[in-house]
């Protein structure tokens, strides 16, 4: 290399790794990342401790990268440069891993916020973030085991230990599980311009469901349960040259509804749904169904409840576009932005606002009011346009329909519940919404549910909920 | 700290730059190197620092007890002790776990296995110590008297955690005189740039097809054509992940002016498992030339003997588990194989020696990467169809799409391109000063877009998105 052509080529180089180094030192510290849906990593406290035991550098190395400068417009380029170097099939169909996915760590709560002056008493869950996969230098001196040192071997993805999460037969709150012993990490098959998640599933996550199944029929004797377990898109979305992989929705429901308590009362939406494919029933980037799909569902509930259900057409009804929603997180590709989801929403027949409750006395100092469906316009700035449906999930919300019938319904849910919920309006004076997950705020539900005087209680999940998930286990928590 | 990560590269080199070259004091340049030396080894984990303070400082001493005394029984005493501590350390660091599990393991019983911390770099810096002590006992080279010089020769940053195992004999001299010139430090920039790359473009992206493929549970999942995609991943992972550190190593070496020596010689273009060793990892091959095979009577005494020891000790350092020992074994049986008869008729047919290498390289890999036994075997069977794994499936139909194309550049990598794009280089920029210009341009484009390309795929690492999704 001659002298002139090495100058200019250490110029480059050192001007390229100072500048960011400068722009790293000198640009604002982000908050949140839209794109992730999480909060960024901040500049860690740098205490001797903390550089002991090397708590303070991983925690820096984390910060460092979450607030790299043009971090958003590397992570395109990144993903952009995936997708030019992958090969295209005929069909138009690709597999996606999503790795390790979601994390809760602990400054995540999954609910909104309560109003600040509420004392949090219950003490905090210990949520276990899952294993991140490291970088190591090529010789992984570091692992813990001791017998691994090799160079050469790249560290591998730590797998995951197994924990065993007991099914509590008395309620005592167990902490929120980590989901490592559910080991499969999350595929998705992005078919065309639609995401599918690819379902896998364990049988004994499924007792914790029926433990809440048998613990509600006997408590509430006068009271009609029903249970609504509604498939994912994958199901009816899969081509059937890639049915093969993974494992069967409509077979993991039948499996709990054999196994379920016989006293509850079985909405099976399967068929409804299925009959409805070719309507615009789930999202093609976000795992919920849509509001349309709930109302097929809710059609259902109605016939195995005595009801009569609406007509679709007699909804007021509006529309959130350019949404692009959880699945589009794994799988961020350009041809989405370029034809995203929107949200057909459809109004109650009834009042639209509602409370959230944090406590299950449901003292007003710690509530505040919300929309059951909110408006494009009121969406404004928020990404996550599922949220429009009672306002995402809240430990306990309560609406007061203005239908003058004396009924009330309490819903135990995941997130399907969300765009459910409104259809029940019409046909109650009080609809009750409790998310599986809140039993860091909640208790005594069932006490609740008695001293109410509750006609009804349904739960609205997606078969991922009670397969995949503790949730039930925490449900059977606030019982 | 691990030069593949955006703090290295963004903080920790700007920095040490800043302060290297601000004078071209060797003294001051010596300090500053040892000062980030010692900074980049106890980043995240600062108490493992005393062990390599206390074998350096004890190989420091045999140094100098060696140069004070001329009798050869004392020397001898001095030499063994040396050897002795050093190696216990290493021993015990590493292979503690190992010998205590076979123990239990022979004689039935549960003495309990307590966890040690493995020290960063200690394979590589405990060979580097001995290799010190040793050449200075033989005479081939003088002590350094000073323990801050003996020390960043051991510890800096460049070499200290993946190697190169550089021989003191071979930069004592760099240590007080070396020269830093533009020249130097503009090949050592693209060297460094493009170990960075092969690291996190290639090695760090099939090190997940890897794992997609042959990791833990999946192996008891995989095709038979995915189990051997699998491991063709790995042979190019390890490859792309290991001569990445060796380049990034040398780069920075000439950077800061030194000239270590090349560690990997495109070794996969070998028509014989004797001309593999001879490409790969070249420092350790020759480490245990050196200390090793030749004392213990080489070719000439015991040849079969000497060799067995020596690929039992390479296997050995490699990892704490049999399946190492294993894979160091397997290579002498195909040395000797070579050795009495294989290598005259691959010296006739040279393509049948490079398929013949090739294959039993990619089986050695298999024999690497397991370290539990039953997975070995059941890998083994799946690749050889005697399991009930299918050929052919949808998942490595699906995963290999978005593999492929890195496959292919990293097979492309393995080819010695880079002679004729360097000669290509040079005959352009002696043309002209457009030829030179033309060639510059292209270096440093070239240089940029795998900086940029790399620090996109490091951020992406850090990509966490929250699922707010599970129920």
């Amino acid at each position: 290399m001659k002298s002139k052509q090495a100058k200019i080529i250490v110029v480059v180089f050192l001007l390229a790794i100072f500048t960011i180094s400068v722009i790293s030192f000198v640009d604002n510290d982000k908050a949140i990342s839209e794109k992730e849906s999480r909060t960024l990593a901040q500049k860690p406290k740098l205490t001797l401790k903390g550089l002991f035991n090397g708590s303070f550098v991983s925690d820096f190395e984390e910060y460092y990268a979450d607030q790299f400068p043009f971090r958003d417009l590397l992570l395109s380029l990144n993903f952009k440069v995936n997708t030019l170097l992958s090969i295209k099939t005929e069909d138009d169909v690709s597999l996606v891993e999503g790795g390790g996915g979601s994390h809760l760590d602990d400054n995540t709560d999954i609910f909104n916020p309560p109003p600040s002056n509420f004392p949090i008493t219950t003490p905090t869950p210990e949520i276990t973030p899952s294993e991140t996969p490291e970088e190591t230098p090529y010789v992984t001196e570091e692992t813990p085991e001791g017998t691994e040192n090799t160079p050469g071997v790249t560290e591998k993805t730590p797998t995951k230990a197994p924990t065993s999460t007991p099914v509590p037969k008395t309620p005592t709150p167990t902490p929120i599980p980590d989901d490592s012993s559910y080991e499969k990490d999350k595929q998705f098959l992005r078919v065309g311009d639609r995401i599918l998640e690819i379902y896998w599933y364990d049988k004994k996550r499924a007792n914790a469901y029926f433990d809440v199944m048998k613990r509600c029929a006997d408590s509430l004797p006068g009271v009609n349960i029903y249970s609504i377990l509604a498939p994912a898109s994958v199901e009816y979305y899969t081509p059937d040259k890639y049915k093969g992989y993974g494992q069967s929705q409509k077979e993991a429901i039948e499996y709990v509804y054999s196994n379920m308590d016989s006293r509850i009362k079985r909405v099976d939406v399967y068929n409804v749904l299925k009959s409805h494919v070719n309507e615009y029933i789930y999202f093609r980037t976000d795992h919920h169904w849509t509001q349309r799909g709930a109302y097929y569902a809710y059609t259902e509930f109605c016939r195995v409840a005595g009801l009569t259900p609406d007509k679709l057409s007699s909804y007021k009804t509006g529309r959130i576009n350019d949404f692009l929603g959880s699945y589009f997180k794994y799988v961020p590709e350009d041809r989405f932005k370029k034809n995203p989801d929107y949200v057909e929403l459809f109004y109650p027949n009834a009042n639209n606002t509602g409370t959230v409750y944090y406590d299950i006395s449901m003292n007003p100092a710690n509530s505040y009011g919300i929309k059951a469906v909110r408006s494009e316009s009121e969406m404004i700035g928020q990404s996550l346009k599922y949220l429009a449906f009672i306002n995402g999930d809240n430990p306990l919300s309560y609406f007061r329909t203005g239908v003058n019938n004396g009924k009330k319904i309490l819903v135990f849910k995941d997130s399907y519940g969300n765009s459910f919920a409104p259809f029940l309006f019409s046909h109650y004076e009080e609809v009750y919404v409790i998310d599986a997950r809140a039993d860091k705020y909640l208790n005594n539900v069932l006490n609740f549910i008695k001293e109410k005087g509750i006609n009804d209680v349904l739960f609205v999940n997606y078969i991922n909920c009670p397969t995949q998930s503790d949730a039930f286990v925490l449900l059977g928590n606030m019982l | 700290m691990v030069f593949a990560s955006l703090h290295f590269v963004y903080l920790f080199l700007p920095a040490c730059f800043l302060l290297y070259f601000i004078s071209k004091n060797i003294k001051w340049r010596n300090t500053v190197l040892l000062i980030f030396s010692l900074i980049f080894y106890t980043w995240g984990e600062p108490s493992l620092i005393f062990l390599l303070l206390f074998t350096t400082f004890v190989c420091y001493i045999c140094g100098l007890l060696l140069a004070m005394y001329e009798d050869k029984t004392k020397r001898k005493l001095i030499l063994t002790a040396g050897l002795v501590v050093t190696l216990s350390m290493l021993g015990f660091f590493k292979y503690w776990g190992f010998l205590l599990g076979n123990i239990n393991y022979i004689f039935s019983t549960n003495i309990p296995i307590a966890k040690i911390a493995l020290p960063l770099g200690i394979s590589f810096y405990t060979f580097q110590a001995l290799s010190y002590v040793i050449d200075v006992y033989r005479g081939e080279v003088a002590e350094q008297r000073s323990y801050a010089k003996f020390l960043l020769y051991i510890s800096m940053f460049p070499q200290l955690v993946a190697g190169p195992i550089v021989r003191y004999s071979d930069i004592a001299e760099q240590i007080d005189r070396r020269e830093t010139t533009f020249e130097k430090a503009g090949q050592g920039i693209i060297r460094f740039v493009v170990g960075l790359g092969k690291k996190v473009i290639i090695a760090n992206k099939l090190g997940k097809l890897t794992s997609l493929l042959i990791e833990g549970d999946k192996l008891k999942e995989v095709s038979v054509i995915g189990a051997w995609v699998g491991i063709f991943s790995f042979a190019l992972q390890i490859y792309f992940d290991f001569s990445a550190y060796s380049d990034m190593a040398i780069g920075l070496g000439k950077i800061f002016g030194f000239d270590f020596l090349e560690n990997f010689n495109y070794p996969y273009i070998s028509s014989s498992v004797t001309e593999f060793w001879r490409r790969w990892h070249m420092s350790l091959s020759s480490f245990f030339r050196d200390y090793v095979y030749i004392p213990l009577g080489g070719n000439r005494k015991h040849q079969i003997l000497n060799l067995f020891i020596v690929w039992f000790l390479t296997g050995l350092w490699h990892g704490a588990s049999w399946n190492f020992i294993l894979w160091g074994l397997y290579f002498f049986v195909f040395l000797v194989l070579e050795k009495t008869f294989l290598l005259k008729i691959f010296k006739k047919v040279k393509p049948l020696g490079w398929l013949f290498t090739s294959f039993v390289v990619l089986c050695s890999w298999v024999i690497f990467y397991f370290t539990d036994m039953n997975q070995l075997i059941y890998m083994f069977k799946i690749l050889f169809g005697m399991s009930d794994r299918p050929l052919n499936d949808l998942f490595i139909n699906l995963t290999i799409n978005e593999y492929f194309a890195y496959l292919v550049i990293g097979v492309i990598g393995c080819i010695p391109l880079s002679k004729f794009a360097k000669k290509a280089c040079e005959k352009l920029s002696d043309r002209n000063t457009l030829g030179q210009g033309s060639v510059v341009t292209v270096q440093a484009m070239y240089m940029l877009f795998v900086l940029l390309l790399s620090s996109a795929m490091l951020v992406a690492t850090s990509y966490n998105p929250f699922l707010y999704f599970r129920f």
